[in-house]
């Protein structure tokens, strides 16, 4: 029997049926599942869905977002909710993600219209975060993807960011 | 694996990577799971052969 599949288009299904809500405004993947489109695949454990919240409050609207999640029949275990049995978590963009949000590629996967965060932001966002593992996502990306430079290179100079000397 | 191999992967199918990723996944999990593998025939043997000697090399006389 072959293993569960990444149930990425259940995950677009959701996030669409926030946003028809009026409960987001807009809605990417990011992290390392969007990084896999990329890159060579590398495992990676949950989904990254960043969102602009149409809740401008402190609590960015999380609460009515797990709530309708719940009422999709999704369940929640800690920080993440469970879609198709593979762990979800949502994070309320700003500043650089926000921006990877607005500017995100927009995708089909398995019938499911979907949004994905752009090569270049996913480096830019590595590259502010700076981790041994963000230093390494970087380094694979450049070397495998097909990448804008100078898409890349704006993104950094606008966020103040540089890459990691090698 | 070399360079252009990893390359390579990195232009498959979204779709098929995400298919790969959800068997490293599933790898991943057996390998965790699997039990740890003591030698326990060894062991009483291992045991038994310490005692001996040490009955033989005893001289409480």
């Amino acid at each position: 029997m072959p293993p569960p599949g990444i149930p990425l288009a259940e995950v677009f299904a959701a996030a669409n049926s926030l946003r028809s809500a009026g409960l987001i405004l807009e809605y990417a993947l990011g992290g390392a599942l969007a990084a896999v489109r990329y890159t060579e695949p590398f495992t990676t454990y949950d989904a990254d869905i960043f969102f602009i919240p149409a809740d401008t409050g402190l609590s960015a609207g999380v609460p009515a977002i797990y709530a309708h999640l719940r009422e999709l029949g999704h369940t929640v275990d800690r920080e993440h909710i469970i879609i198709g049995g593979f762990p979800v978590q949502w994070l309320g963009a700003h500043g650089l993600t926000e921006e990877a949000v607005r500017e995100a590629l927009a995708i089909e996967f398995e019938g499911a219209p979907g949004r994905i965060f752009r090569a270049e932001h996913l480096i830019a966002i590595a590259a502010s975060v700076g981790r041994t593992k963000d230093r390494a996502r970087i380094e694979q990306m450049i070397e495998q993807a097909d990448l804008d430079r100078s898409l890349l290179d704006a993104i950094l100079d606008r966020h103040h960011l540089s890459l990691p000397t090698p | 694996m070399t360079a252009e191999m990893r390359r390579t992967l990195a232009r498959l199918p979204y779709a098929e990577k995400l298919r790969r990723v959800a068997e490293l996944i599933e790898f991943s999990r057996r390998f965790k799971a699997a039990p740890v593998i003591l030698d326990i025939q060894a062991r009483p043997a291992m045991l038994l052969g310490s005692r001996a000697i040490a009955e033989t090399e005893t001289d409480l006389s």
